[in-house]
C-alpha cells in the first residue's frame, strides 16, 4: 500500500548524477614503436632499447564540440613525459597546425609510462635513438589521424561522470634519517580517488569511457627492457573488453603516489596492477545509473516495513562547456648557471654530466622568462558538471584532493603532465623541507604548488555554475 | 609492511540448493503473490571445513536464503541435526545466510502463501544437502594459505531515509555507508586458488516484490565474476547491513541484481590483484642509485600464523517492554491481513525470546569469536547497524576483522544505533533490544578483542 502522505522535503527528493550532455566522439590507435628504439628512462638501467613490445602503446583521442561549435581534443599517449619545449612542440605544434586548431583547443596528455619510447628529439646519436624521429612522424601522424576520426564519429552523448576508489597507488615517499627517497612509505595514506566517465550514445551504447586515476606508471623498472604502457595497459584492456569501446587514460596528480609493487622487471606486475585500476573502473562504471536518467523518490510503501521507493527519470544533463587557460604566475628556485652545475656534477662522467645540463637547460627552455619570472600553464575545460584541469607539471596528490575538497558539487579531472611547458614537479612544502628528489628537479620554489592550487580553485569557481 | 595471514587446513564445497519452481519465494509484504515462476540465478550452499587444534572440525557455511528467525525451525530442527550428522558442537558451525529477498522461507511455519505446500520438502532436503556439503569440504580439507584484505566496494548505501515524520527504509544520498570490502584469497601450498572468502554488508534487496524469479540477488552474479577469474569456489558471508542496501534496489529487473553484483565482484577481484604471493610480507629491500634515490622493497616469505581457536560468548544486553499476547492482538489485528498471518506473527515473536530473552529485563546475545591466524570473525544473528563493524575495525587497526551477520541464532533482531531509536527507524521497531543494546554489545566484542 502507498503512503503518498510521505514525502522527502522537495530538495532530497530527486538525486541527479553528475552528467553532461554533449557531441562527442573516441577514437584509439596503436602507435607501437620498432623494437630497437632508444627507451632509456632508469638511471640504474643497463639497456637502453626496447628489446620488446610488452602491451600496446596507444593513443587515444576525445573530441568534444564547444558551444561555438568547435572541438577540443582530449588526446592521450602512452609516452613518458617531455625533457623540453621543443620535445613537446614537435609533436603537439604538428598536431596543432594540422588539424588547423588553437593550441587552447588541444589537451595532449602522456599517461607517463616509465616503459616507453624516448620522447627526446636530441638522442640521434645514442644507441636506438636513430630511430626516434622517424617513430615520432609515424605516432605524430597517428595521433592527428586519431584526432580527425575521433571528430568524425563524434555524435549527441551523454556522459555520466562518477567517483570511485582504487588502491593501487601507495605514498612513495618514504623518510630514511634526514631525508625522504622515492619508495613505497606503508604509513602514508593514498589518495584512492578514481574519476570515471561513461560516454554513451543515445540508446545508451557506451562509445567510450574517460578514467582519471592518480598512480606513477612505475610498476616497470632498470630491469626491464621491454616497451610497456605499464598498468595502464592492461587496465585498459579489462575495461574495453567489458564496454566494447575506447578508454582513454588520464595520469592524475601523482607526484608523491606509486604502486606499491613497482620497480619491476616482470611484466605480469604490471598486469597484476592494471588488473586492480580495470577491476576499480568496472566497479565505478556499475555504480552509475541509467545513461540519461536520474533518480527521483517514487513513494512510500507499506511492506513488511514502510520501504522507500525511487525511480529512475529522464535527467535534463548540461550541456554547458567552458574553457579557460590560466598562465599563473610562480616563484622559482634559485637557478645555478652551467658553470655551476659542471661544478656540482664534477665527479660525474663528462658525457653524462653533459646530458645532465642538457637536460636541465632544456627544462628552463620556454618556461623561464625574462628577468627569472616564470608562468605556469593549466588548461580548464567544463563539460557539464565535469571540469578538466590539465597542466604539464608533475603535482603532488594534494592538487586534486585539494581542487576536489573546495568544489564538491563537481566532477574534477585532474591531469598531470599536460601540454606545456613545465615538465616538472609540483611539491608540498614538506617535499622541500626533507629534500625529496622532487623538490630539487623541480624549477619551483616552496608555495608553487599553493599557488596553481589557489588560483585553479578560482577560476574553476568562476566557472558557469550549474543547478542541480 | 605486515601482512594479515593464516596458514590452517580448509576444504570447501559448494551445492545447489536452488528450490523447485513453483514454490512460495516472494516475501514482499507488497507482493501480489509469492508463487515463483522461475529461476534468476542459482541458490547454493557453500560449505568451508577448517581443520584446527587437535584436528577439530569447524564449519563455515554460506546459504542464499532469507532468514530463518525461528528457534525451532534453526536451532532445533536445522542447526542440531545438522552438527549431530557432523559429530561436532554446535557453536561449530556457523550458518550464514545471504539474506536474499528472492528466496523460500526456511521456517515451515513462515510457509503461509501461494506455494507453501512445496517448503517443508524443500528445508528437509537443503537440510541434508548441508549435511553433505559440509561433509564433502570435509573430505576436500588440505593445507592451505589465507591471504586476506581490505578492499572498497561502494554497492552499500545507507538505507535510513527521513520522509515526513518518519524514517522509511529507503536510499539516504546524503549519508556515507562503510565501503569496507574483506577478501580471503585461499590457496593450497603450490599457490593454486582453493576458495574466495568475501565478507560484505549490504542487504540482497536489488529485486523486489515485482519478481516472480528465485534469486540469490547481487551475491549471483559477484561470484560468478570472482570463480570465472580465480577457479575455487567463492564463499559469501553477509556482513554488518542493518542499514545498508543497494542504491537501486526493489527492482522488478532482475538485471539491476546482476548490475549490483558486478560492483561486488569487480571490487572483490580488484582486492585480489592487490594482494602479495601467499605467505609473503613486504619488506624494505634496499636503496637503489637510479635518477634519484629508489627505494626497493620485496615480498619475503615468512611463516603465517596458524593459530586457530573459537569462543562464543553472550552479550547481556537490555531489552525493551515486551508485549503479551492479548496486547499483540490488539496491536496487529487490525493491521494484518487475516487470522493465519496474524497467528505466525505472534509465534514469532515468542520464538524470538526463546533461549534468549532473560527474566531479569535482558537478552543473552550469542556472538561467536573465531580465531583464524591474522583474522577474526565476529558472527552473530542480528542484522547490526555497519557503523558497529567500522567502529570495531576502526579500534583493532591491526587486525583484520571478518563481521557476519545473519549466523546462527537466537538472536533474530536488528541491532540499531541510539540515533535509530531516536528517529524510531523501522528496524529500531523490529527490535528486541532497548536503545542502548548496540553500544554495549560492541564494548563487549571490544573486550573480547583486546583478549585475544
Amino acid at each position: 500500500m502507498a503512503r503518498p502522505d510521505l514525502q522527502p522535503p522537495k530538495a532530497k527528493s530527486v538525486h541527479a548524477p553528475f552528467s553532461a550532455t554533449l557531441t562527442a566522439g573516441f577514437a584509439q590507435r596503436v602507435i607501437n614503436p620498432p623494437v630497437g628504439i632508444r627507451a632509456a628512462s632508469w638511471g640504474a638501467a643497463k639497456i637502453h632499447v626496447a628489446t620488446g613490445i610488452h602491451n600496446n602503446i596507444t593513443t587515444t583521442a576525445l573530441a568534444v564540440k564547444d558551444e561555438s561549435g568547435k572541438f577540443q581534443y582530449l588526446v592521450t599517449v602512452d609516452w613518458g613525459w617531455w625533457q623540453g619545449k621543443s620535445d613537446d612542440l614537435s609533436v603537439r605544434g604538428v598536431v596543432l597546425k594540422e588539424l588547423g586548431i588553437e593550441e587552447n583547443q588541444l589537451q595532449l596528455h602522456l599517461t607517463h609510462t616509465h616503459a616507453g619510447p624516448s620522447t627526446a628529439t636530441d638522442v640521434s646519436h645514442l644507441e636506438g635513438g636513430e630511430f626516434v624521429a622517424e617513430y615520432h612522424k609515424f605516432a605524430t601522424s597517428e595521433i592527428i589521424a586519431a584526432c580527425k576520426q575521433a571528430a568524425k564519429n563524434s555524435i549527441p552523448a551523454t556522459i555520466t561522470w562518477s567517483y570511485g576508489k582504487c588502491d593501487l597507488a601507495i605514498n612513495r615517499e618514504l623518510p630514511c634519517g634526514e631525508i625522504d627517497i622515492v619508495g613505497f612509505n606503508p604509513g602514508e595514506p593514498a589518495d584512492d580517488t578514481l574519476t570515471v566517465g561513461r560516454v554513451c550514445d543515445a540508446n545508451g551504447k557506451i562509445i567510450g569511457t574517460v578514467v582519471n586515476y592518480a598512480c606513477h606508471p612505475t610498476t616497470l623498472a632498470w630491469k626491464n627492457s621491454k616497451v610497456s604502457p605499464d598498468f595502464v595497459g592492461e587496465a585498459r584492456d579489462i575495461v574495453q573488453a567489458k564496454t566494447g569501446a575506447p578508454m582513454l587514460f588520464l595520469q592524475g596528480a601523482s607526484g608523491d603516489l606509486a604502486p606499491r609493487d613497482g620497480n619491476s622487471g616482470d611484466t605480469e606486475v604490471a598486469d597484476k596492477n592494471g588488473r586492480i585500476l580495470g577491476f576499480a573502473t568496472l566497479a565505478t562504471l556499475e555504480k552509475m545509473i541509467t545513461s540519461g536518467k536520474k533518480m527521483r523518490f517514487l513513494e512510500a510503501v507499506e511492506s513488511g516495513a514502510l520501504l522507500g521507493d525511487w525511480e529512475e527519470v529522464e535527467n535534463q544533463a548540461p550541456n554547458t562547456t567552458a574553457a579557460v587557460r590560466l598562465d599563473i604566475e610562480v616563484p622559482l628556485q634559485k637557478l645555478p648557471t652551467i658553470e655551476e652545475l659542471r661544478e656540482r656534477w664534477k665527479e660525474v662522467e663528462e658525457g653524462a654530466r653533459e646530458t645532465r645540463i642538457n637536460r636541465a637547460m632544456k627544462l628552463r627552455a620556454g618556461y623561464v622568462l625574462e628577468g627569472g619570472r616564470a608562468t605556469h600553464p593549466v588548461w580548464i575545460w567544463q563539460w557539464g558538471d565535469a571540469v578538466i584541469v590539465g597542466q604539464p607539471g608533475e603535482a603532488y596528490s594534494y592538487f586534486q584532493m585539494e581542487l576536489r575538497r573546495r568544489h564538491p558539487d563537481r566532477v574534477i579531472f585532474v591531469l598531470n603532465c599536460t601540454n606545456g611547458p613545465g615538465y616538472m614537479y609540483l611539491p608540498t612544502p614538506e617535499a622541500y623541507k626533507r629534500f625529496r628528489y622532487q623538490a630539487w628537479q623541480t624549477l619551483l620554489a616552496q608555495g608553487g604548488l599553493e599557488i596553481i592550487t589557489d588560483a585553479v580553485s578560482n577560476a574553476i569557481s568562476r566557472l558557469p555554475r550549474i543547478l542541480r | 609492511m605486515s601482512a594479515h595471514l593464516t596458514r590452517t587446513f580448509l576444504g570447501i564445497s559448494r551445492a545447489d540448493i536452488t528450490p523447485p519452481v513453483g514454490i512460495s519465494a516472494n516475501p514482499w509484504g507488497k507482493s501480489y503473490s509469492a508463487l515463483s515462476r522461475g529461476v534468476h540465478r542459482p541458490l547454493t550452499a557453500t560449505a568451508v571445513a577448517i581443520r584446527g587444534e587437535n584436528s577439530k572440525l569447524r564449519f563455515i557455511v554460506g546459504l542464499d536464503l532469507g532468514w530463518i528467525g525461528c528457534y525451532e525451525c534453526d536451532v532445533l530442527n536445522f542447526r542440531t541435526r545438522v552438527v549431530r550428522e557432523l559429530g561436532i558442537e554446535i557453536d561449530d558451525l556457523l550458518v550464514n545466510l545471504s539474506q536474499t529477498h528472492k528466496g523460500p522461507p526456511f521456517c515451515i511455519h513462515e510457509a503461509l502463501r501461494e506455494g507453501k505446500e512445496l517448503v517443508p520438502a524443500y528445508i528437509e532436503k537443503t537440510i541434508n544437502t548441508v549435511i553433505s556439503v559440509c561433509r564433502q569440504a570435509a573430505a576436500n580439507v588440505v593445507e592451505v594459505d589465507i591471504t586476506w584484505g581490505y578492499g572498497k566496494c561502494d554497492l552499500g548505501t545507507v538505507r535510513d531515509l527521513v520522509v515526513g515524520d518518519e524514517v522509511v527504509v529507503g536510499y539516504n544520498p546524503d549519508l556515507r555507508p562503510d565501503d569496507t570490502l574483506v577478501v580471503g584469497r585461499v590457496t593450497n601450498l603450490s599457490g593454486k586458488s582453493v576458495a574466495t572468502i568475501v565478507n560484505y554488508g549490504c542487504h540482497p534487496t536489488s529485486v523486489g516484490w515485482g519478481s516472480d524469479l528465485i534469486s540469490p540477488d547481487y551475491v549471483g552474479r559477484a561470484r560468478e565474476i570472482v570463480e570465472s577469474a580465480t577457479e575455487g569456489p567463492m564463499l559469501f558471508l553477509l556482513g554488518a547491513c542493518g542499514n545498508v542496501a543497494p542504491k537501486i534496489q526493489y527492482s522488478a529487473d532482475v538485471s539491476v541484481a546482476d548490475k549490483n553484483g558486478e560492483m561486488l565482484g569487480y571490487a572483490t577481484l580488484a582486492t585480489l590483484a592487490g594482494m602479495l604471493p601467499p605467505a609473503t610480507e613486504y619488506r624494505f629491500h634496499q636503496v637503489i642509485t637510479s635518477g634519484t634515490n629508489l627505494g626497493d622493497w620485496q615480498p619475503v616469505p615468512i611463516t603465517p600464523n596458524t593459530e586457530i581457536s573459537a569462543k562464543k560468548v553472550r552479550a547481556k544486553l537490555q531489552h525493551k517492554e515486551l508485549l503479551d499476547e492479548a496486547q499483540m492482538h490488539k496491536l496487529w489485528s487490525p493491521v494484518t491481513a487475516n487470522e493465519t498471518f496474524l497467528n505466525f506473527r505472534i509465534r514469532k515473536q515468542f520464538e524470538m525470546r526463546i533461549d534468549y530473552v532473560q527474566g531479569d529485563g535482558t537478552v543473552l546475545h550469542p556472538i561467536w569469536i573465531w580465531r583464524l591466524g591474522d583474522a577474526v570473525v565476529v558472527a552473530h544473528c542480528g542484522e547490526a547497524y555497519f557503523e558497529m563493524a567500522q567502529e570495531l575495525r576502526r579500534r583493532n587497526p591491526n587486525l583484520m576483522l571478518l563481521f557476519l551477520d545473519m549466523t546462527n541464532g537466537p538472536g533474530y533482531i536488528y541491532v540499531p544505533t541510539r540515533i535509530a531509536y531516536e528517529q524510531n527507524t523501522y528496524q529500531s521497531q523490529q527490535s528486541l533490544l532497548a536503545p542502548g543494546g548496540f553500544e554495549s554489545m560492541l564494548e563487549v566484542i571490544e573486550q573480547e578483542l583486546q583478549n585475544l
